[in-house]
């Protein structure tokens, strides 16, 4: 999926798809919704389960449509982790420049605020 | 690169092995009156701010992988600086 900037009013660090829906963020905070089955897929992503994962914010409340993501360390139903996108969420994978645009790769124990 | 606050800290121990032994925290994009802007967002720290500093985000993952040395990190946000004072032409924030 190629990202582009949005429109002049929305804030600067924020990747929409060409749809002008998805937010493709970088380095957030995502909650384990369900599980992709595909067993025909590209060679560097057999191997790997793919998740689906639906963005929150850093308490933990939905806050954007659910996208699917790579996951690269076993993570599990219903978990809090958070996700990488863009370039970076290939590196994990055997092959770093697999052709994926999210990856989990970590999981939240918790969050400390003041 | 934007200004952001640090809310928190995440404690996470099952992550990738590449993030290993970095601190990450959640830090909260300012516009440039300092009013939050947009999201929330987790950071990892190398100049070791806490929470309600200023800090500087790098949100690019090739200097990320630079400034580490790790060149397979999945990291897209690096706090690269804690912010004393910003200066506009008319005006300064912050504390001196």
């Amino acid at each position: 999926m190629q990202a582009m900037c949005r429109a002049p009013n929305a804030s600067f660090w924020q990747l929409t798809a060409p749809d002008g829906e998805d937010t493709l963020r970088a380095m957030h905070f995502a909650r384990v919704i369900g599980r992709v089955v595909s067993t025909r897929k590209i060679e560097p992503l057999v191997g790997y389960r793919l998740l689906w994962i639906e963005p929150t914010d850093a308490e933990g409340r939905p806050s954007g449509k659910p996208l699917v993501a790579v996951d690269t360390g076993s993570y599990g139903d219903d978990e809090w982790v958070y996700y990488v996108t863009s370039r970076e969420a290939s590196l994990p994978l055997r092959d770093p420049f697999c052709a994926v645009d999210a990856a989990v790769v970590g999981k939240i124990d918790s969050v400390d605020r003041r | 690169m934007i200004l952001a606050r640090v809310t928190g800290t995440v404690t996470s121990t099952h992550k990738d092995p590449e993030l290993a032994d970095y601190k990450l925290l959640v830090v909260q994009p300012l516009a440039i009156d300092g009013r939050d802007e947009g999201e929330e967002m987790i950071a990892v720290d190398r100049v070791d701010a806490g929470i309600g500093d200023k800090v500087l985000v790098s949100r690019e993952g090739t200097g990320a992988r630079q400034v580490t040395g790790r060149e397979r990190v999945p990291l897209q946000n690096l706090i690269i600086g804690v912010v004393d004072r910003v200066d506009f032409l008319n005006q300064t924030t912050g504390q001196e």
